[in-house]
């Protein structure tokens, strides 16, 4: 993973970021302070093994039986042990100048003659060579060792940290909760390395760059070496001003990093000073060009950066710009706030102006801090050793940490982009088909009856038959007939248009749904609906009353009761039972019939509009039931507005039952009724 | 509401068969009536299965065929019954789109009839599709001459009057207008006329023959732009007008 981010050309340019966000060289850790410290390491551990051979020699017993005064053979090993430790803890120069050390240390002190840096016996040259050169060795060696288990840490913590990212952005599915956790995990990932704020900006419908999610850290989140030094300013500015989004802008049609030097924070203009003097109040003065800066790193999904690191000073638009081509492969831009306060920053190709700079009186300054909106500035020796060595390989971990994370980034915005279109284009489709399965139907209902009447009508016309009186009146009675059937269609679509946009309002009061039931089967009846089915009625009190508007109570009975004559054979009975549930306060009335049934699978769909199950009935094959399909959905429509609901049920000996529910009226206003008293009536009252 | 008996009723003359498969109860009733009146031996069936055994088993010289039947859907019953026989289709529906209607013709329709229609129109057509169906099936002989208003067409001599003038006209023009005229009174889409034209590989190039037809009209029509012989079915093809039935003299 390091050799794919570390020579991609993305990860080169990723890595000049981050490495112009770091201030260079940790300013509190001397360099000759470091410099000193392995050195002293070195000669003070030789010195220690030192020490302690002498006292064990002191004590008699390591020297050797037969030349007294002569150290044991292999007691210079016990250099070896400095020399390990110095290559795990200070690195190969510390372990190397150790090396010499011992071999002179042991010489000088331990070998006769003792304290001159000559050698009585021959043989001893061989041992203090084998002691230089294993040192040399076991100091090379470990400090490889130890370098790749370094480069092996780093990989492994920058997996574990990519796998999180690229879960934390999984888990989510909207684009801005996506572009929330990225800038979330964005900021604990970088801000410890300057990036104080961080922004998802990312085209929106009209293809205007907008901020999907914003985020920020205080100054509390940098190291403390970054917050005593020079940047204890650390005002975060809004991150979606105008010129912020112009270079997001830039970055995203381009497809390349745009570097820009931040404005002034607020509470301080433009001042006259000098920006050296300006700035002199801030410890550790860094060239004036360094200040905070603005990135802004395109999102890019498949293709590769555009290989041009641009600044401020160059932003003037090449002639070659395509928007075109940003379609392609960019879906945002990441904004960030950064510190930048590397020395070196030149060296990587910033070429920052210094247009607009820090201007802040040390008043101001000590004002702000005072009351709490600026850091204190913290003494250097709060520094510790582990923020400067993970300062040392910052620019090439963040780097690369930085481009995987804005590849992540950018195909998790893209992933919820495709899939948020791609649900719009089920829903559109899916709209669009309902649309045109609506009008067909509505189309064929209406035109339909108006054919015939047109059929009709002009047989009538035509001159030259004659019609027989038979003729005729066959003719007039396909008219007639048509005309009724339209002008019920014309009817239900009147009610249901006006059911669903709401301008039904039932006129609902307490009222005795036996009244209901009664007239809704008499109209049923006049209109010879009922012309070949028997009706019962049970129900076991018909003065029970429920909160219903009665007119469209008895649109809804007269539907439900068609419904069941048509779908079940002539001669079988249809049954109209009414429940009342006390406990939920609700009143159930079931309108059931022996016929064909409705399939478990259409029970939720026989209450949409213009839904027509094609069954062939058993009992008249060549004559199929017609209706506008509107029926059920009308009854949905005025029940629900009751406050009730319906649904349709199989009964275990066959047939269909639907079901209605409605609000039972309070108690008091059951007139005379005594619920507890079982004042039922003949429960197969036949009616018919 | 008709009996299976009277279903076959209607007997007139020696009128030809026409079987009406239509699920709308009015409608058929008027159908079958005015028919009758025509002097057509009509039946009527109210679904496509019903209808479908009553083409094998009465054998029709006319379907009228409606599209929105409950047990199939009629453009499917079209091709099944175009599968294994000739008799003319004519279609009834409601539906009014193009994409239908071409569907339709090329899947073995003769003609197409939007609901609602006029009685006298639908006898029209279905005058004009058995008049096809007899000269297809060569029980009557093409006119050697073809005549509808000014136009005049000598099949044997090739040769295309307008108003008793000669005019000239390309192969291509000559092959179209003869096409058109074989089927006079019936719409042609644009793939059939290409395909008998051009041939099968032009079956989608539409522009050479609105070319061709532009040009055809020019020599043929009094004012090509308000066309009377070659009319334009928008969006599915063209119809040449019907032959004057007694118009062989000139």
């Amino acid at each position: 993973m390091s050799s794919y981010f570390g020579q991609s050309r993305v990860g080169v340019l990723y890595q000049r970021v981050v490495a112009s966000i770091i201030t260079g060289p940790p300013p509190t850790v001397d360099p000759v302070w470091r410099t000193l410290r392995w050195i002293l390491a070195s000669v003070g551990s030789v010195t220690l093994t030192s020490v302690v051979i002498g006292l064990l020699l002191a004590q008699g017993h390591l020297t050797r039986p037969h030349t007294p005064g002569y150290p044991l053979d292999s007691l210079e090993l016990l250099y070896l042990i400095a020399v390990i430790w110095l290559a795990l803890s200070y690195g190969k120069r510390a372990s190397i100048l150790a090396s010499f050390l011992a071999f002179l240390a042991y010489d000088f002190f331990f070998i006769p003659p003792v304290h001159q840096f000559t050698v009585d016996d021959p043989t001893e040259y061989a041992s203090l060579g084998v002691l230089l050169v294993t040192g040399l060795i076991v100091a090379v060696l470990i400090s490889a060792v130890r370098a790749r288990e370094h480069i092996a840490r780093r990989d492994l913590e920058m997996t574990a940290t990519l796998y999180a990212f690229s879960q934390a952005i999984a888990a989510q599915r909207v684009e801005t909760d996506i572009a929330g956790i990225i800038v979330e995990n964005m900021l604990n990932l970088f801000a410890p390395i300057g990036i104080l704020g961080c922004a998802v900006i990312a085209p929106d419908d009209t293809g205007q760059l907008r901020p999907l999610a914003i985020g920020q850290r205080s100054s509390s989140a940098l190291p403390h070496d970054r917050r005593s030094s020079h940047w204890s300013l650390a005002l975060v500015p809004p991150l979606d001003l105008p010129e912020q989004l112009a270079l997001a802008e830039r970055a995203y049609t381009e497809r390349t990093i745009y570097a820009q030097a931040a404005a002034i924070p607020p509470g301080s203009g433009p001042g006259t000073n000098h920006p050296r003097t300006a700035l002199r109040f801030l410890r550790a003065a860094p060239a004036p060009t360094d200040g905070p800066r603005w990135y802004a790193l395109p999102l890019i999904v498949g293709t590769e950066l555009v290989p041009a690191l641009s600044t401020r000073a160059s932003m003037h638009p090449p002639a070659t710009t395509q928007p075109a081509a940003s379609k392609s492969g960019a879906v945002g831009v990441l904004l960030c706030y950064g510190i930048a306060a590397t020395p070196q920053f030149d060296a990587i190709g910033f070429t920052a102006t210094p247009a607009r700079t820090w201007q802040l009186d040390p008043q101001t300054s000590d004002r702000l801090a005072g009351n709490g909106v600026l850091p204190h500035r913290h003494p250097a020796s709060t520094v510790d050793s582990n923020i400067t060595s993970a300062a040392q390989y910052l620019p090439t971990f963040s780097g690369q940490l930085l481009a995987a994370c804005c590849g992540q980034a950018a195909i998790a915005i893209d992933r919820a982009r495709l899939a948020q279109t791609a649900v719009q284009v089920a829903a559109l489709s899916e709209s669009d088909r309902l649309k045109t399965a609506l009008l067909d139907s509505v189309t064929h209902d209406l035109r339909t009856p108006i054919a015939a009447i047109t059929a009709a009508a002009t047989s009538l016309q035509t001159p030259d038959i004659q019609w027989s009186s038979a003729d005729r009146a066959e003719f007039l009675n396909a008219i007639t007939t048509s005309a009724k059937r339209l002008k019920r269609m014309v009817n239900d679509l009147l009610l249901l248009s006006r059911i669903e946009s709401g301008r039904m309002v039932a006129a609902k009061q307490p009222y005795p749904i036996g009244d209901v039931i009664a007239a809704a089967v008499e109209e049923a009846r006049s209109t010879r609906i009922l012309a070949d089915h028997q009706i019962t009625i049970d129900q076991d009190d018909d003065l029970l009353l429920a909160i219903l508007d009665p007119s469209a109570m008895q649109i809804v009975l007269v539907n439900l009761i068609e419904n069941a004559a048509k779908y079940s054979p002539p001669g079988s009975p249809i049954a109209i039972g009414v429940r009342r549930d006390p406990a939920d306060q609700v009143l159930e009335v079931t309108v059931r019939d022996h016929g064909i049934g409705i399939p478990e699978q259409d029970h939720q769909r026989i209450f949409e509009r213009f839904t027509r199950l094609h069954q062939p009935l058993p009992w008249s094959l060549d004559k199929p039931p017609r209706g506008s399909g509107l029926g059920l959905s009308i009854c949905a429509g005025l029940v629900h507005e009751h406050g009730g609901d319906i649904r349709a049920t199989h009964p275990p000996d066959g047939g269909a039952a639907i079901s209605f529910r409605l609000p039972l009226a309070p108690e008091q206003d059951q007139a005379g009724v005594d619920p507890d008293l079982d004042g039922r009536e003949d429960p197969q009252s036949d009616r018919s | 509401m008709m009996s299976e008996s009277t279903n076959l009723v209607g007997a007139s003359k020696e009128g030809a068969r026409i079987l009406v498969i239509d699920d709308e109860e009015e409608i058929g009733r008027s159908v079958r009536l005015a028919l009758q009146g025509a002097h057509f031996n009509v039946t009527w069936e109210m679904t496509a299965h019903a209808g479908v055994a009553r083409i094998a088993s009465w054998h029709p010289d006319l379907v009228i065929l409606d599209l929105t039947l409950p047990d199939a859907d009629g453009l499917q019953i079209c091709s099944e019954i175009r599968s294994w026989s000739p008799v003319p289709i004519l279609i009834l529906s409601v539906r009014d789109n193009v994409a239908d209607k071409i569907t339709a013709l090329e899947n073995g329709a003769d003609d197409y009839v939007e609901k609602p229609f006029d009685v006298g129109e639908l006898l029209a057509r279905v005058r004009v599709a058995l008049r096809h169906a007899a000269h297809s099936s060569g029980t009557v002989t093409i006119e050697p001459i073809f005549t509808a208003g000014d136009l005049q067409i000598n099949f044997a001599a090739r040769q295309v009057l307008v108003r008793g003038t000669a005019v000239h006209l390309t192969p291509t023009e000559y092959t179209l207008l003869t096409t058109l005229a074989r089927h006079a009174g019936k719409i042609m889409t644009h793939h059939m006329l290409l395909r008998a034209v051009w041939g099968p590989e032009y079956a989608d190039d539409l522009a050479i023959l609105r070319v061709c037809v532009a040009q055809l009209r020019r020599k043929i029509e009094v004012n090509s732009s308000l066309p009377q012989i070659l009319v334009t079915d928008p969006g599915i093809g063209y119809r040449l007008r019907q032959p004057d039935s007694s118009s062989t003299a000139n």
